[in-house]
């Protein structure tokens, strides 16, 4: 009898022990895959903001092509 | 001599040891047999005993060996389920794991993209902004010019 509650417990403390293992491990992983997604999300925001401030120079030139086109101005002349 | 008592006395002794000397004999005799067996009956009892005590100490000893046995393969048997519990547990995890990071880079995917057509939206109404706002400011007479220029390239396209 003590001998079959000596084996329960070894197969509960083992079952017990990886279960802890386990969810500290997903724990961390989902942990790190936060942090991952925040460091991407504020880098693509970056990038973004620095994408937009380096195309607007390239709008306003294909801006001002399109109008020299349509209007037949000189497109030195637009001044947008 | 024949007339003294003690000579009689001593003759009597005599024949009484005589006398006395076979019953004698023979209750010796027989008391030390029965003895004997008595002793040979103690013996083999003792022997008897013995050996039964000897087989009961065998078969406990057996049994306890099985026992042993019994308890080493139960031990035994639970560290293997233990160990295959534990196994399952981290195939699980590793499962989990794997498809929460595959899940994240699909995320962090779909926020490039998502980031990617919020430039291309943001670049089209900056556009279109650049380009309608400078019509809307535009002279009446440069106005002008832009609706003959208009109509006249409709003209030339019909």
């Amino acid at each position: 009898m003590r001998q079959k509650n000596q084996a329960s417990q070894i197969i509960a403390e083992a079952k017990e022990s990886a279960l802890k293992e386990s969810e500290k491990l997903i724990k961390a992983t989902e942990d790190k895959i936060q942090q991952e997604i925040k460091n991407t999300e504020e880098r693509i925001s970056k990038e973004k903001n620095l994408a937009i401030a380096e195309l607007n120079d390239q709008l306003k030139d294909s801006a001002s092509t399109f109008l020299s086109k349509i209007t037949s101005f000189d497109k030195g002349n637009i001044k947008i | 001599m024949f007339e003294d008592p003690k000579f009689w006395l001593l003759v009597s002794f005599i024949l009484f040891v005589i006398l006395m000397i076979k019953p004698f004999k023979s209750m010796l005799i027989g008391g030390l047999d029965q003895k004997i067996e008595e002793i040979k009956s103690k013996i083999n009892s003792s022997l008897q005993s013995f050996s039964g005590a000897e087989a009961k100490l065998k078969e406990a000893q057996k049994q306890t060996e099985d026992l042993d046995n019994k308890i080493q393969e139960l031990l035994t048997s639970a560290k293997s389920q233990a160990e295959t519990i534990s196994k399952n547990i981290v195939g699980k995890t590793a499962q989990t794991i794997s498809s929460k990071e595959k899940s994240s880079l699909e995320r962090i995917k779909q926020i490039e993209t998502s980031a990617i057509q919020s430039i291309k939206n943001q670049a089209s109404i900056e556009l279109n902004s650049m380009i309608t706002n400078y019509l809307v400011n535009l002279s009446i007479a440069d106005k002008n010019k832009v609706l003959g220029k208009s109509v006249s390239d409709f003209k030339s396209i019909n």
